[in-house]
């Protein structure tokens, strides 16, 4: 008897499997289809209260007028609690693909400040990209507000559906999405509380996103908790071995233009630029260039922060550098001469203590408390 | 407490003669011409086509959409003037040549808005050798006899600069006219914006070409005029003979290590931002509290050392 029980609970569990795999083909056809979706199998755990996304104990070198002016959140969407919780459920929903296989947070992984760890990333059907997937740290304060390394997107908002319906990344169409996620029990709730009903709409989904982005806010590394105890950015910092000092003073002298620009608080660069990556003009990757067909665009490429950079390896547009040594060097030697090249790159000739003294310092960005935060992790179980 | 009075970076650099009011004072200013700018070498229309030609996978002369990467694809619907779906060279090089002539993200050297290098300027090269040394941190005994070899050091190469400028002028101009151009060369002025935190730098000064064109120098005279301010500049940036002196006087109170690290920063060339046309941004202090409030200040006196008549 227990024998026939246990055999039939085995041919049941069976039957469950291979259900689950053909559901999971079903949904893709039915998707396809343009036909709605049962609600995901996942479990989504939010806390009672939502995580507070919309205020931020930023310490005071970020609340200068300098610091302040490079946040881009519009007046229209400001980050609120509820916004930016939906977000984060959207944003590791799997259902925003094609097949049910990838979400946003497949390729921008949070313990790797949300970039990729691949030099390359895989789209929803196994398809490689042929660039990096960049770091979203801190993208609330890129001032130009433009993204992608090409900078083609023109804001979060209008950015953060592009990869979804991209058909070689997500490959979801997206006039199927607002159904899809009607017929998620869950998500009707979710629209209500964070813009008053229950309306679901590209829109929505595309400002949800975009709340739940600016919210990763990056503020409390070794770096900051040092900035707060001087005057000014180009004193020794008590916390910071006498090496970090040391790379700090050569990161603000010789990097500070471009990465530190008028202010102490965010570490971008304004504009995309050449960084003599590739002599070749025709060949390689021409970034900027590419969609403008500006021949002064040739080659330009946006930077994103280099707050935690030490986990967002690897690094430039197509992760040609996996360690942080490598892309010292390449600043180090004044990079190729391709006719875009950035005039601010110049050979610097660091020695070898002090390539080791500026990688000291890059690493007091990191801010463990961000890349582990719960409040940014995947809710789906 | 040095550094609350040097100014880490000076140097501006402007399309055209601007002025700032602050504190009823006209602050004048300079402008250089920065020779880098002139030859810099740009990608053009035909780098752009054969970019874009070398998705031409199945070499038909044209590009289809299936060619491009996903991201370029709205290419064909701003350049398709044909309408048969693909792009030809020379629809692409219309769109290359329809775009602006300075790319909005474009920062060119000495142009409004982009780079110089501070030693491209007129002044001392005092913040960046002292700025050299203070980067290597090290220890306050070694680091007050390190600096004091630079003090002097700078000193001696600002005195010898500016002598051989007066010595030059002195051939071309009037006792009268000498004795102005030495108070107008010298007569400096820093401007401290401190709109925000940390306080931006500006030095005004003189610009020295500009100056020499004011006495009615006959042209063969005032190109010598503008050749001795081109030496005056160089001379104000220690050479590799400078350099060299400098590091040796240098041995027995450096490591090693640490004169490989001080010759490596002294031969690297800092970089400023140029301002968009009027007093601008060229530097900052990180002594906010020194500088707070908008105000004109003297430079520190041992900038530029002016020898005595």
């Amino acid at each position: 008897m227990n024998v026939c029980v246990s055999a039939g609970l085995v041919l049941w569990a069976g039957f469950l499997v291979a259900l689950a795999g053909s559901d999971r083909e079903h949904t893709s056809k039915l998707k396809a289809q343009g036909a709605v979706v049962a609600s995901s199998a996942r479990t989504l755990r939010l806390p009672d209260s939502p995580y507070r996304y919309s205020v931020l104990n930023l310490p005071p070198h970020f609340l200068t007028s300098a610091a302040a002016r490079f946040d881009n959140t519009p007046a229209d969407n400001p980050v609120t609690d509820e916004g930016a919780t939906l977000g984060r459920v959207l944003f590791y929903d799997r259902r925003l693909s094609g097949n049910d296989t990838i979400s946003c947070g497949s390729c921008h992984v949070q313990s790797h400040g949300f970039a990729d760890p691949n030099r390359f990333s895989r789209g929803f059907q196994g398809g490689q990209t042929d660039r990096h997937g960049m770091s979203l740290v801190n993208v609330r304060f890129h001032p130009r507000a433009r993204f992608f390394w090409d900078e083609r997107g023109g804001n979060l908002e209008e950015m953060v559906l592009m990869p979804v319906e991209n058909h070689l990344e997500m490959g979801l169409d997206l006039a199927k999405l607002p159904s899809i996620l009607e017929h998620d029990a869950r998500y009707p709730g979710l629209f209500r509380k964070a813009f008053g009903d229950p309306s679901i709409t590209n829109e929505r989904i595309s400002r949800a996103l975009a709340q739940f982005l600016r919210s990763l806010v990056s503020y409390q590394s070794k770096y900051d908790d040092g900035r707060e105890t001087v005057s000014g950015v180009s004193d020794d910092f008590a916390n910071f071995t006498a090496q970090e000092n040391r790379g700090k003073a050569l990161f603000v002298r010789n990097c500070a233009l471009c990465h530190l620009p008028d202010q102490d608080a965010h570490f971008i660069m304004i504009e995309p630029v050449n960084t003599g990556l590739d002599e070749d003009t025709s060949h390689t990757d021409g970034g900027v260039g590419d969609i403008t067909l500006n021949p002064r665009d040739m080659g330009h490429f946006k930077s994103p922060s280099l707050r935690n950079v030490e986990v967002t390896t690897p690094y430039m547009h197509d992760g040609r550098f996996a360690t942080l040594e490598a892309v010292v060097d390449h600043y180090s030697s004044g990079g190729k001469n391709h006719p875009n090249k950035d005039v601010r790159i110049q050979p610097m000739h660091f020695t070898d203590s002090e390539k080791a003294a500026l990688i000291a310092f890059l690493k007091t960005l990191t801010d463990r408390k961000f890349l582990e935060d719960p409040k940014f992790s995947d809710p789906f179980e | 407490m040095r550094r609350g009075l040097v100014l880490l970076v000076t140097v501006i650099c402007c399309a055209t003669t601007a002025s700032a009011q602050n504190s009823g004072a006209q602050i004048q200013t300079f402008t250089f011409f920065n020779a880098a700018s002139a030859a810099v070498v740009r990608a053009n229309p035909d780098d752009v086509v054969a970019r874009m030609m070398s998705f031409d996978r199945d070499h038909d002369g044209v590009i289809s959409k299936s060619e491009l990467p996903e991201r370029m694809q709205p290419l064909l619907m701003r350049g398709d003037a044909g309408l048969d779906g693909t792009l030809n060279a020379a629809e692409i090089r219309t769109l290359a040549l329809g775009t602006p002539t300075v790319s909005a993200t474009e920062r060119g050297f000495g142009h409004p808005g982009g780079y110089t290098f501070v030693d491209q300027g007129e002044i001392s090269s005092r913040s960046h050798i002292e700025g050299a040394l203070a980067d290597l941190r090290l220890d306050e005994a070694t680091n007050d006899q390190a600096r004091a070899i630079v003090s002097a050091f700078i000193e001696a190469l600002d005195a010898d600069a500016s002598a051989d400028l007066l010595e030059d002028m002195g051939k071309l101009l009037t006792p009268e006219q000498l004795a102005d151009f030495r108070q107008k060369a010298f007569d400096r002025r820093a401007f401290v914006r401190s709109i925000q935190q940390p306080a931006q730098v500006i030095l005004i000064g003189g610009d020295l070409g500009r100056l020499v064109g004011i006495y009615g120098l006959a042209p063969e005279q005032l190109r010598e005029a503008h050749a001795a301010v081109d030496r005056f500049k160089e001379r104000l940036r220690p050479a590799d003979e400078d350099r060299s002196a400098l590091l040796k006087q240098m041995k027995g109170i450096l490591t090693t290590e640490e004169r490989d690290n001080f010759r490596a920063a002294l031969e690297r060339r800092p970089l400023v931002k140029a301002g968009p046309g009027g007093a601008q941004v060229v530097g900052r202090t990180f002594r906010g509290d020194v500088f707070v409030g908008s105000q004109i200040v003297p430079l520190p006196p041992a900038r530029v050392v002016v020898p005595a008549n």
